[in-house]
């Protein structure tokens, strides 16, 4: 039983964790997008900066995915 | 925590790739390659750079011949005109000089005619004084004197000429 | 449901980085299922690389012609884009994370392969080696005002511990995050791929009207999926390639603010 309780909570940290990283993405890009949309010839610039805002939004849920596997194994 | 902790082996071998991958590319495969590229770049630019020139060349040229072929074109008018300026000029020459020559001929028949009149009549005064004087010496029958013969000459012609004036 | 379980569980226990026996890793050279599709990887890498410098031609063509868009994306899109022009030095570096995270990444989408990057050994090493990368850089440039940097000018005395703190451990996370979002995306998508072909495997086994809807959703996601891990290998890899870029860049620029 204390294992299935492990597992809810790998699955809630991360599951949670994932929430402000995923919106944080979305904005990224959705904003990214504009961004193109108003300065087509600035695509490429705008895209590689998208990429790298969306690697470090990105890194939050990764700190939850180790949570997760740090919980499970506790 | 197990699955995230890294297992020596890999990271001796993955590690070990990596480097002599790193080695490999950097030292041997690289080189070539941005080598390549740069060349392919400057020889990109340079074509670019010779098309430009030779069309601005074949721009400069097309624009000479435009000019030129206006030029010519101006001189060809130029020519004509100048040829029908001259043929006109000769065509009133000619016909001022034939005007000129008819009139000549004109006004020396004229003359012509007036100096045989002249001729004519002044013969035509000396036989008539003549004849009118034989023909009074044989009619009169007797001679006159010299003096006699002119005066009365004179008197006759005069008459002669007024009945010419009428 | 049982069924289900068992198979997950066969498909996580595949997807776990055991020798090639499959038993335990043992040994300090030994090759893991990982790693051995790593060898291959760095094989094909480096025929890749030999054919590319041996056919460099300067009108482009054929196989050469592929290495060198690479090579031309890397320097252009990656390299001169976020380091400027004095980042073309560590363009070696740079070519090398790029293709060869590429190409354990796409061995991974061979059927039967794995990724040399689905493991933490292999992500976690190469964080490590960029994370030496950038500091060695940082410092060769600025010298000792490298560290200067980790505080920044301006910021008031009571201030300065807490933003040293946090910039160190911002740094110490950067190899961390690396390896840990190739590690994720390679595992995670190996694991969606797997969860969809045991759906299609458990029908196969026991075939009902229901399983059978169920088997040619999965069938149609299973391609969709696959067409999508296409995508992440290649994101990934620039993703990777980028964020080591943005890091030396920072290293260079250390002493500038």
């Amino acid at each position: 039983m204390e294992g299935s309780l492990n597992v809810l909570a790998a699955a809630i940290a991360f599951g949670v964790g994932a929430i402000s990283p995923a919106l944080a993405v979305g904005n990224v890009a959705g904003k990214a997008i504009e961004g193109m949309a108003r300065q087509p010839e600035m695509a490429g610039k705008i895209q590689t900066t998208m990429f790298i805002g969306m690697a470090l939004a990105e890194a939050i849920a990764l700190l939850g995915f180790v949570l997760a596997f740090v919980l499970q194994a506790a | 925590m197990e699955a995230i902790t890294p297992l020596f082996p890999e990271v001796l071998i993955s590690g070990a790739a990596f480097i002599v991958l790193f080695v490999f590319i950097w030292k041997f495969a690289l080189p070539p390659v941005t080598k390549m590229l740069d060349e392919r770049a400057e020889k990109i630019r340079e074509s670019i750079e010779k098309a430009e020139e030779t069309r601005i060349e074949a721009e400069r040229l097309l624009e000479d011949y435009k000019q030129q072929m206006a030029e010519a074109r101006n001189e060809a008018t130029e020519v004509i005109e100048q040829g029908r300026r001259v043929a006109d000029s000769m065509k009133n020459d000619i016909v001022a000089k034939a005007n000129e020559e008819a009139a000549a001929i004109v006004a020396k028949a004229r003359e012509a005619i007036v100096s045989e009149k002249q001729a004519a009549m002044a013969e035509l005064q000396a036989s008539v004084a003549d004849i009118s004087v034989s023909v009074a010496g044989k009619l009169i029958g007797e001679k006159l004197s010299a003096d006699d013969h002119a005066k009365l000459i004179e008197r006759y012609v005069a008459e002669v000429g007024s009945f010419n004036d009428n | 449901m049982d069924k289900l379980g068992y198979e997950v569980e066969k498909l996580l226990h595949h997807l776990e980085p055991v020798g090639l026996d499959g038993h335990h890793l043992e040994g300090t050279f030994a090759l893991s299922n990982y790693t051995f599709y790593l060898v291959i990887a760095l094989f094909l890498t480096l025929l890749f690389f030999v054919f590319a410098a041996r056919k460099a031609s300067l009108v482009p063509k054929g196989f050469g012609n592929l290495a060198e868009t690479g090579v031309e994306f890397v320097r252009n899109s990656i390299v001169s884009d976020v380091m400027g022009p004095e980042g073309l030095k560590y363009l070696p570096f740079m070519v090398t994370v790029f293709f060869f995270v590429l190409f354990n990444n796409l061995l991974g989408l061979v059927p039967g392969g794995l990724p040399g990057t689905g493991t933490v050994g292999t992500t976690f090493t190469w964080g490590l080696f960029v994370f030496l990368t950038y500091n060695f850089i940082g410092f060769q440039k600025n010298g000792i005002a490298y560290l200067k940097s980790f505080i920044p000018s301006g910021t008031p005395w009571w201030l300065q511990p807490l933003i040293l703190l946090l910039e160190v451990v911002s740094h110490l996370l950067r190899p961390f995050t690396l390896g840990v979002r190739l590690y994720a995306n390679m595992y995670a998508g190996h694991i969606i791929l797997g969860v969809f072909v045991i759906f299609i495997k458990i029908v196969f086994d026991q075939i009902t009207a229901g399983g059978l809807v169920v088997a040619s959703l999965s069938f149609v996601m299973l391609i969709l999926m696959y067409a999508f891990e296409l995508f992440v290998a290649f994101i990934q890899a620039y993703v990777f390639t980028i964020l080591t870029a943005v890091y030396i860049s920072g290293a260079l620029h250390a002493a500038d603010h």
